[in-house]
């Protein structure tokens, strides 16, 4: 039986946050251009990123597999973009100083594990 | 309207309104492809510009402006067209058979079909654009995105645009130096040298009033007597400034910047900051309001000006120069 409190103790205990993140409202549009939307910060207290494995990248899609990838499994709610999406993907300051944005989000009993990209 | 010298945003604008107006869809889902965003819900549009040509030699048009810095006065800029064809991507939520109205195919043929309509034309037009052909088929080529269904319909729309206009300047020549020499038949030779100066007309100094007409500017600020330096203040008040005759009737003086109507105004002088430029004739008067700091007048003149008075005791003479 999956223990909660058990996997949240792992992700704490793994913890290699914080990080800060960027999340932006979709953007309008106007005379056919695109009119960037709001961006607001949020804070990923606790998150244990690590290396993505293979399993994680058959996720992707398939033109995104050879891109270096990190898995970030966290209790924060995170955004991927779509079609008629409110929000854009968020994108989160990794140690490497870049830019790292949500490609493919797994949310389960409050948690999540998160694909992150470099947007190229 | 005047277009400035790259039009494509205006253009660009105009392409997107005529066809918010000829597809029906509102202005949030009408756009221009390859932006870094998401896509908006169906029923959208996206719109690409591609395969310009140039279907004729663009002109080259000069126009002078003697304000500009001496061998810059005039500039030669391209003007011409462009024939382009704009790409027309429907994407929809709704299939053939569920709604006529709004299947992709419906709304490319609507587009195709408005194009013509006066209206639309007539504002396009307004920043150069024109719509003259929506060749070829409108291809229908809807898919299923795993198990959903979305129409996608494409068409081509030919059209100009005005072009990207290319901008150069140039001046006149002011000297020509040179020397001939020509041998007769008995073996003499004299040799000729030459010196000829421009006779284009010369960028008057002071102030720019910003005309471009053929006359010739005289300019002059002076306090109340002495040459005129802004630290020299000068009492209030008016004064005038007669043009002798010979002028002809073509001359006007004029109150430069920084003169103000806080003071009495000669009759006939109506009251605009700055006044107005008066007309005189040979002989005539024309009024200046001086403000406290500084006087002044502009003489206009299609004639060599002469020599002129005001009331502070001053004569000025004129020069190509300015006045002395």
């Amino acid at each position: 039986m999956f223990d909660a409190d058990f996997a949240w103790d792992l992700i704490d205990s793994f913890s290699t946050g914080p990080y800060v993140g960027t999340r932006t409202q979709t953007s309008g549009v106007h005379n056919g251009r695109e009119v960037p939307g709001k961006k607001t910060k949020f804070t990923v207290d606790i998150a244990c990123v690590q290396p993505a494995g293979g399993r994680d990248l058959l996720r992707l899609p398939e033109e995104r597999r050879a891109t270096e990838t990190r898995v970030m499994f966290t209790k924060t709610p995170l955004q991927v973009g779509g079609q008629g999406a409110a929000l854009e993907a968020d994108r989160i300051t990794l140690e490497d100083g870049k830019l790292w944005e949500i490609q493919s989000v797994e949310s389960w009993m409050g948690y999540t594990k998160a694909l992150l990209q470099v947007p190229s | 309207m005047t277009l400035p010298r790259n039009p494509w945003a205006l253009v660009r604008d105009a392409i997107v309104q005529a066809m918010i107006r000829a597809s029906g869809l509102d202005e949030s889902h009408v756009l221009w492809a390859y932006q870094n965003t998401n896509q908006p819900t169906d029923d959208y549009i996206d719109l690409s510009i591609s395969g310009s040509e140039n279907p004729c030699q663009d002109a080259i048009v000069a126009t002078t402006d003697l304000t500009r810095p001496a061998g810059e006065e005039i500039q030669l800029a391209t003007q011409g067209f462009r024939e382009v064809v704009l790409s027309v991507e429907v994407y929809t939520k709704t299939t053939v058979t569920s709604d006529e109205e709004l299947d992709a195919l419906a709304i490319a043929e609507r587009i195709r079909s408005a194009i013509i309509l006066p209206t639309l034309r007539d504002r396009a037009l307004k920043f150069g654009v024109s719509f003259f052909d929506s060749f070829g088929a409108a291809q229908y080529l809807p898919k299923l995105i795993s198990t959903g269904f979305r129409g996608f319909a494409l068409l081509h729309i030919r059209m100009f645009i005005p072009a990207v206009a290319a901008v150069e300047y140039t001046g006149y020549i002011n000297t020509v130096n040179g020397t001939v020499k020509v041998t007769d038949d008995s073996g003499i030779t004299d040799e000729f040298t030459f010196h000829a100066e421009g006779s284009a007309p010369k960028a008057p100094t002071g102030t720019d009033d910003g005309q471009q007409d053929n006359t010739t500017r005289w300019d002059h600020w002076a306090p109340q007597s002495g040459p005129w330096t802004p630290d020299t203040p000068i009492p209030s008040g008016a004064y005038s400034v007669t043009v002798p005759s010979g002028v002809g009737t073509n001359a006007w003086v004029k109150g430069g910047s920084g003169f103000t109507t806080d003071h009495t105004l000669p009759p006939g002088l109506a009251a605009n900051n700055p006044p107005p430029g008066t007309m005189v004739s040979d002989g005539g008067e024309g009024w200046i309001i001086a403000p406290p700091w500084r006087a002044g007048w502009k003489v206009f003149t299609t004639t060599d000006p002469p020599d002129f008075t005001s009331n502070d005791g001053e004569t000025y003479i004129c020069d190509e120069d300015g006045v002395t």
